[in-house]
């Protein structure tokens, strides 16, 4: 039970009683509850979209939905997506990649892929129809959250130190099986085009880690953040065409 | 041929894997081919806008498709944008003005540019429908690229040391590029009619009047003030084409 708090401390800003000190291992294992993590914020995404559907237009909604998820996860992915900017779509060496995604300062690069980033996630929330919004927000979630696991154990390590590194240390095969069906269990509310939404994620998180692998040798924190910010984008994207093909089709 | 593969690899982020690096003189006349690139993103951008509106609702197919566009151009020229905007607004000399666009930081006013070009671009782009929105997608990339090549050849360059774009400047001196915008224009005009000559004329008036007010502040033009050339010049067809064109 305490890797769990681990895991909700970490992944978000929702305040708790206490304060837990970290052990790497223990670090690494709380990953396995992510996706429960991730499909938590995605009900409390779901919630104030319920409370707010009455009271304001339906663009007002989507991107105060927008700006709620940043708030309750700190912004702690945004923040993997800027540095991920910078440092993989420069022109540039690898060492100085590893260097510049390490450096606090924000690129041309990063502010363009944050503005596009968050753009591009609030259009999705509001082209997301009334039906998908719940069984979606907590797919989303659980998907994103996923993803992290999944490529902090399956693919390399760029750095062989920092904070991704630890969790790497800490999670094995195990804790990306629980995570898995974790995930799987956020999913069941959308039946069938929760399995076509599982292959979005797969994909566009393994797209991700193939191209930070090569241009860099591996992923870092800040990657394991760009890939679930991408995989929450383009699930809640993807959801409207996949349901509206597998109801008719 | 070369030079073309020279100018896609400098344009975009199309992978040609087996391209090389381009040397010297194939980077020099590629800028001849910056109006290609350009239509031939506007065919790609049209083609996407077609698969994101069969399958996403409007917002989200705004969205996908101005972030396929930053993406196939790896935010080249945004980033332009953000060094030129960080630069004019530094002082008080020109060496510093230099400076502060080579600075790889993103101040608060390049920050700024960048983010409002974003968001009027994706809120132009969701008042585009129909006719003028094929016509917008076709166009802006085009005169964005025109407007690069005519900054190049009308306006000084501004730096002392040698860099890509000094290649890119030297390039436009030949006969390639009074025919490339030629054919640009004549693509504009099969393309979207007497219309999209009217539209393709704002590349040349862009180019100078943006070159112009960065001449003030520095002794030439540099590869970032085309980048941000071709920026206003895009946004600029995205905002215009409504009056043009008869949704």
């Amino acid at each position: 039970m305490t890797s769990l708090l681990i895991a909700l401390q970490f992944l978000t800003r929702i305040p708790l009683p206490f304060h837990l000190s970290l052990k790497p291992d223990e670090m690494g294992r709380s990953m396995r509850w992510f996706p429960l993590v991730g499909a938590m914020l995605g009900g409390c995404v779901a919630i104030v979209d319920f409370a707010l559907a009455a009271l304001v237009a339906p663009e007002v909604r989507s991107v105060l939905l927008v700006a709620l998820l940043a708030v309750l996860t700190g912004a702690l992915h945004l923040d993997g997506v800027m540095d991920s900017c910078d440092g993989l779509l420069a022109f540039t060496s690898r060492e100085r990649r590893l260097e510049i995604m390490s450096d606090s300062r924000v690129g041309s690069f990063a502010v363009v892929g944050l503005t596009t980033a968050l753009l591009l996630k609030y259009a999705a929330f509001l082209s997301l129809p009334d039906p998908l919004r719940l069984p979606g927000f907590i797919a989303m979630g659980g998907l994103s959250r996923w993803a992290m696991v999944y490529t902090t154990v399956l693919w390399p390590d760029a750095r062989g130190q920092g904070l991704g590194h630890t969790y790497k240390q800490g999670a094995g095969r195990l804790e990306l099986v629980w995570a898995s069906v974790l995930a799987a269990v956020a999913l069941v509310p959308l039946a069938a085009v929760g399995l076509a939404a599982a292959g979005v994620a797969v994909l566009s998180a393994t797209a991700l880690a193939w191209y930070a692998t090569r241009k860099i040798g591996g992923l870092t924190g800040d990657v394991y953040g760009a890939v679930c910010e991408a995989v929450e984008i383009l699930v809640v994207l993807a959801l409207p065409p996949l349901a509206r093909g597998m109801l008719t089709g | 041929m070369r030079s073309l593969v020279a100018a896609l690899q400098f344009l975009t982020r199309i992978p040609l894997p087996f391209a090389g690096t381009p040397g010297a003189d194939a980077l020099r006349a590629s800028i001849a081919w910056f109006p290609a690139v350009g239509a031939l993103l506007g065919v790609v951008l049209v083609a996407v806008d077609q698969v994101a509106g069969t399958l996403l609702a409007r917002p989200a197919a705004d969205a996908t498709v101005l972030a396929v566009w930053i993406a196939l151009s790896g935010a080249l020229h945004l980033d332009g944008l953000v060094d030129s905007v960080d630069g004019l607004v530094a002082g008080p000399s020109t060496a510093a003005r230099l400076a502060a666009m080579r600075e790889s930081t993103a101040g608060t006013a390049g920050a700024t540019a960048a983010v409002l070009t974003l968001l009027v671009a994706f809120v132009a782009l969701g008042a585009l429908h129909g006719p003028a929105r094929t016509t917008a997608l076709l166009l802006a990339p085009l005169c964005g690229r025109c407007a690069i090549v005519v900054a190049y050849r009308v306006f000084p360059y501004g730096r002392a040391e040698p860099t890509l774009s000094l290649l890119l400047k030297e390039g436009t001196a030949g006969i390639g590029v009074p025919i490339s915008l030629a054919v640009a224009l004549g693509w504009a005009l099969l393309a979207c009619g007497p219309t999209g000559v009217a539209i393709f004329a704002l590349a040349p008036v862009i180019a100078l009047t943006v070159g112009r007010i960065a001449l003030r502040r520095l002794p030439g033009v540099t590869g970032d003030i085309c980048g941000a050339i071709c920026e206003i010049t895009q946004l600029v067809v995205l905002l215009i084409v409504p009056f043009a064109v008869r949704p």
